[in-house]
């Protein structure tokens, strides 16, 4: 019973076009000589070439890339230890934790946004010094990744046979060496998706970035945003394309290291 | 074993201890008592089997002599040595798991070579150990793949191979061909017999599958409900079984109640409901035979339905039912109001054969009836 029904490829080809042919003109106008309007005035890449002239430009990307790879290293860190504890460990309130932890993860941005830009006020209060700026959009993307990384390592672990960390220590491994030849190349797979999706997140935040962050600490999103405003220009495109291009790139990673160390049994 | 896991003052285990002692040995789960109290030696050397339904406590058995779980309360000591507060890594003893729980991101050479680098040996031993157990588990050719690329068979001979490569003082091995079709469970036991008697390691092996057991096995426990209900030599528990249970569960048999007569000697005289019969006592069963009430068993094979000897107990009965399987047949006698399950190989020399419903003279030779305590 491998029989398509008639209607199958065509509905697929909708939904693909649905979710691409927004990407495709953005591409595809970012090589657009004409500065204004929609019209097709020939091929070039001089937007691209601009774009690295553009101080504000650069300083919004190295901005995001300074506060992704931060957070998301912070994070990973965390929400890896996280997903061990829980997976090895019982305490006490364990199963309204595991609940509480989805929490973030379906809660809408902008309530998460106002939430973080309320409780740094609260602190600032307390702790002098203490703005909004590249630190508070650092740590609100913490908050904002740990809850993903913890549940994609988590998942990863409850994949794994707990049994192997048995045959571990039968094999003459004390805690530290099944938990480094064992656990963690196992966690490994995980880990290193978890990051890249935390990774991607960070990337392309725009409403918790812009609710947090300072008067310095511009990234990319809200560059973007704050241009828009004042009318879409063919560099916003080139702009647009290659941030699809850096969270395509990590998509596609992640799906590759996924396939080559998926755990067959 | 290292000395450096023993006293100071210790020798190394002199061989007169046995490799495993269990000393009134009890698990609970909660309510559930898994290990009522066991307790068992398994000799230097030997292909111990334990062997039980599932449910039995066999595998948490295994699991507190692995130290991969902790008794109650009780003792264990290996080769001499109590073992209770020795962590698993650090215990004389490995495991090939059920599951066999290879490393998935590990190929076969690595597997193998888990526990030896665990130990630290210099590379040039690793490699020269894991080749040579490589070479008598026949998985050289499987060495540079991952588990995930290998057969349930291949599977199973590397979790063996990784085990063995530590040269363990003994072996445990859970249900370890449980997962494979039944040819290759016939093979397999075959290689582990002569496995392990081309070692001469103590191997402790859990199984649910009588076959299995009596295959390869030098003594078997019979557990039942955190119970040893009886350790002995396959014969032993095949021949005399001590209660109902053994003898229900190792074999098919024919049970009844008997009242003591009279005893003379080894020979003891019985009315059961079906009849007054003799039973020829083992040594070992005299004195279950100064008891009000017996319970006798005798085996379908031994059974006689053509004549019998001198000195059998005869009875007169009805063929119920027969049902031939091509090398046996499996008949059903009815003896007053008892249906006796009879078994005859089918040898060619009845020259007449059974019908539903012929008259037939059951012989009951005394020496194959036994007693057992309940």
């Amino acid at each position: 019973m491998n029989r398509r029904l008639p209607l199958a490829g065509f509905a697929s080809v909708l939904v693909f076009l649905f979710l691409y042919a927004p990407l495709a003109v953005v591409i595809v106008y970012s090589f657009n000589a004409a500065r204004y309007g929609v019209e097709w005035r020939g091929f070039t890449v001089d937007w691209y070439v601009r774009l690295l002239d553009n101080q504000q430009a650069t300083a919004a990307a190295v901005n995001t890339l300074q506060l992704a790879c931060t957070s998301t290293f912070f994070a990973t860190l965390l929400g890896t230890a996280l997903a061990y504890g829980m997976s090895r460990y019982n305490f006490p309130g364990k199963a309204l934790f595991q609940h509480v932890l989805h929490v973030p993860v379906f809660i809408p941005d902008i309530v998460m946004a106002v939430a973080l830009l309320l409780f740094f006020a609260v602190v600032r209060k307390f702790l002098a010094g203490f703005e909004l700026g590249m630190t508070t959009m650092t740590l609100a993307h913490i908050t904002l990744q740990i809850p993903f990384i913890a549940i994609v390592v988590r998942a990863r672990m409850e994949d794994c046979d707990p049994q192997l960390e048995e045959a571990a220590a039968d094999l003459g491994a004390g805690p530290w060496l099944t938990f480094r030849h064992v656990t963690f190349p196992l966690m490994m797979p995980g880990i290193v998706a978890g990051g890249l999706l935390a990774f991607t997140l960070s990337l392309d935040d725009f409403v918790v970035s812009f609710f947090t962050s300072g008067p310095a600490s511009t990234t990319l999103p809200i560059l973007i945003f704050s241009s828009v405003k004042r009318g879409l220009t063919p560099d916003i495109h080139a702009l647009a394309s290659l941030i699809v291009l850096v969270s395509a790139l990590t998509v596609v990673t992640v799906a590759w290291l996924r396939g080559r160390t998926e755990v067959k049994t | 074993m290292t000395s450096t896991l023993q006293p100071a003052d210790s020798n190394p285990p002199a061989p007169h201890h046995p490799a495993v002692e269990l000393q009134h040995v009890v698990r609970r789960f909660g309510a559930v008592e898994a290990l009522a109290g066991v307790s068992l030696n398994v000799r230097r050397g030997e292909l111990f089997s334990i062997l039980g339904p599932s449910g039995c406590g066999k595998t948490t058995l295994l699991r507190i002599i692995a130290g991969l779980d902790l008794p109650d309360s009780g003792g264990l000591r290996i080769g001499g040595v109590e073992s209770l507060r020795l962590p698993a890594w650090k215990r004389p003893v490995n495991t090939v798991f059920q599951s066999y729980a290879l490393f998935p991101h590990l190929s076969v050479s690595e597997n193998v070579a888990f526990g030896l680098r665990m130990k630290r040996l210099s590379s040039h031993d690793i490699v020269r150990r894991t080749v040579a157990v490589m070479d008598l588990t026949q998985i050289t050719q499987l060495a540079g793949r991952h588990p995930h690329e290998l057969s349930g068979g291949q599977r199973q001979r590397v979790a063996l191979a990784r085990a063995i490569v530590n040269e363990p003082d003994v072996l445990l091995l859970d249900e370890p061909l449980g997962a494979l079709d039944a040819k290759l469970r016939k093979e397999l036991q075959r290689e582990l017999r002569q496995l392990q008697q081309r070692l001469g390691t103590t191997f402790i092996h859990v199984t649910h599958d009588q076959d299995e057991a009596f295959a390869i096995s030098d003594r078997v426990a019979l557990m039942h409900a955190g119970r040893v209900e009886q350790l002995g030599t396959p014969e032993e528990l095949y021949e005399r079984p001590k209660n109902r249970f053994v003898a229900e569960f190792i074999g098919a048999g024919n049970f009844f109640a008997g009242k003591f007569v009279s005893r003379t000697g080894s020979v003891l005289e019985t009315e059961t409901p079906l009849g007054h019969l003799r039973i020829e006592l083992t040594q070992a069963a005299i004195e279950l035979a100064e008891r009000e009430q017996l319970h006798i068993g005798i085996r379908p094979e031994r059974i006689s339905l053509e004549g019998g000897s001198a000195g059998d107990n005869r009875l007169l009965g009805q063929v119920e039912a027969v049902v031939s399987n091509g090398p046996e047949s499996h008949i059903q006698v009815r003896v007053g109001q008892t249906l006796l399950r009879v078994v005859e190989l089918n040898t060619g020399r009845r020259s007449v054969g059974l019908f539903v419903g012929d008259s037939v003279e059951v012989a009951l030779p005394p020496a194959n009836l036994f007693l057992m305590e309940a």
